[in-house]
């Protein structure tokens, strides 16, 4: 599937000289991403879909902010999301169900609605490759480095938050992350490798 | 928790995992900031923990969005109505056609038996249908095109103001006898960018000169932020043009948010509307 990821440049560099089309084609391709990540984070609907048109009209803007140089535009995309919703959480100052202990982890929400990868044939089986790669890692690890992880990323948790929520020291914290981010390094390692 | 004002490789590398998922403070998050735009060594691990991160968010159900928010979102970015397809029709537009007047013309067909009259009718129906669509995707566009002139005109006017302001503060400065000056970088969210700040503790002002940052949307402004070791107090805000080129003057600082010794100074991108405090990454550093 190594001619996925070009395409997302593509489009991005089309964008770059103004074509809406390209535009629509992203939004098509990482609408439902977007907004699945922002609404994990901010646990509303509303408030995840302005979050998901902020992300979008930045990308329309100014496109120029994804820097090829530095990596793949899922990455960015992703980041931008996470960042963006972030933001919003706090700035709004919700209390969300999922900000306090969590009663599911990610793998006990491993469900895909069947379809969901519906748009584009080269992305969407080039995501779903590394999507089942990363549930499969997930799987595997330990429940308390998969809740720091969550915590952190998806809570908008410092370490420091994260340990005094959950009445941990605050290096077993920095090691619960550590060995659950190497999990996810290598694991990505070996999608790319498989390609 | 003490962060060292200058971190090492090793010191950054460690921290890499929690810095890629946000789970750093702010002062660690500016320290590797801080590094990973001068270390070349380290950047390519910092976007190997990006690549990680982001991994989790492809670990996530799917939700789909609402078909309205694709709308929503093409119209704000000022789509025309052919670029408004349906997803479920990506070789081209599906028009909308209102087609009752067809239906009318249909019925008084019969009840006039002229056949040929009634066809005439109908494709000239078709045909306001059509203009009429076309003149509302004009209308749209023309009232987008005023409502950006209106902000262009806004913008200079906010840049005037902003040239004449630091003009002033300028000349004030070189008058004091203390005058000190921090050089400023980009950092790894924009590498090209740099920037000079002047300043006279006597005089209590400040001028930032900032080059090769990129142009905001009319919602967000760039902050200049004096970091202290537990707090950060906002200097100002300011706009940069096309060519990435931006000023402020800095006066009347409220330091009653300074913590702890003083580090250095930040820009970050924050909402226009007001930052009580920093939430973004920053992008230009001092050295």
């Amino acid at each position: 599937m190594a001619d996925a990821e070009p395409r997302d440049h593509e489009l991005m560099a089309r964008v770059c000289a103004r074509d809406i089309d390209a535009f629509a084609d992203l939004f098509d391709r990482y609408g439902d991403l977007v907004f699945s990540v922002a609404l994990r984070i901010v646990g509303e609907p509303a408030t995840a879909e302005d979050v998901v048109q902020d992300v979008f009209l930045r990308l329309w803007r100014r496109p120029e902010q994804f820097d090829l140089q530095r990596g793949r535009f899922v990455t960015w995309l992703m980041s931008v999301t996470r960042n963006r919703s972030i933001d919003e959480r706090r700035s709004r100052g919700r209390r969300l169900r999922h900000e306090s202990l969590p009663s599911t982890t990610v793998e006990e929400e491993d469900v895909f609605p069947s379809g969901d990868e519906r748009d584009d044939p080269a992305v969407a089986a080039l995501l779903s490759e590394e999507r089942r790669a990363v549930r499969r890692a997930l799987a595997l690890l330990p429940a308390e480095q998969k809740l720091a992880l969550q915590l952190a990323y998806f809570g908008g948790l410092t370490q420091q938050e994260i340990a005094e929520r959950l009445g941990q020291p605050l290096g077993t914290v920095k090691t619960r992350i550590r060995l659950g981010m190497q999990k996810m390094r290598a694991t990505l390692e070996d999608v790319y490798r498989s390609r | 928790m003490t962060t060292p004002m200058t971190v090492d490789c090793e010191y950054v590398r460690e921290q890499l995992d929690a810095w890629a998922i946000g789970a750093l403070d702010r002062a660690d998050t500016v320290a590797v900031d801080r590094h990973l735009a001068r270390c070349a060594d380290c950047s390519p691990l910092a976007a190997r923990a990006r690549d990680a991160a982001a991994m989790l968010a492809l670990s996530l159900p799917m939700t789909a969005a609402s078909p309205s928010l694709r709308r929503r979102v093409l119209d704000a970015a000022g789509a025309p109505p052919q670029a408004l397809r349906p997803r479920s029709d990506p070789g081209g537009a599906t028009r909308r056609r209102n087609w009752w007047p067809v239906a009318a013309a249909a019925a008084l067909t019969v009840a006039l038996g002229g056949i040929a009259w009634a066809a005439t009718l109908q494709s000239q129906l078709a045909d306001v249908d059509d203009r009429s669509e076309q003149l509302a995707a004009v209308a749209t566009q023309q009232a987008g095109r005023i409502a950006a002139m209106q902000d262009q005109v806004e913008l200079v006017a906010e840049r005037n103001a902003a040239l004449e302001e630091t003009n002033d503060a300028l000349v004030e400065i070189m008058a004091q006898p203390d005058v000190a000056q921090a050089k400023m970088f980009g950092t790894w969210a924009a590498p090209g960018a740099s920037g000079r700040y002047v300043w006279s503790r006597s005089g209590g002002v400040g001028v930032l000169v900032a080059e090769g940052l990129k142009p905001l949307p009319d919602d967000e402004r760039y902050c200049l932020w004096l970091v202290y070791q537990d707090g950060w107090v906002l200097g100002g805000q300011f706009s940069v043009d096309e060519q990435g080129y931006g000023r402020v003057a800095v006066r009347d600082i409220d330091t009653s948010r300074a913590r702890g010794a003083f580090g250095w100074f930040a820009v970050t991108v924050e909402p226009a509307a007001g930052a009580p405090e920093h939430r973004s990454a920053p992008v230009l550093l001092s050295e």
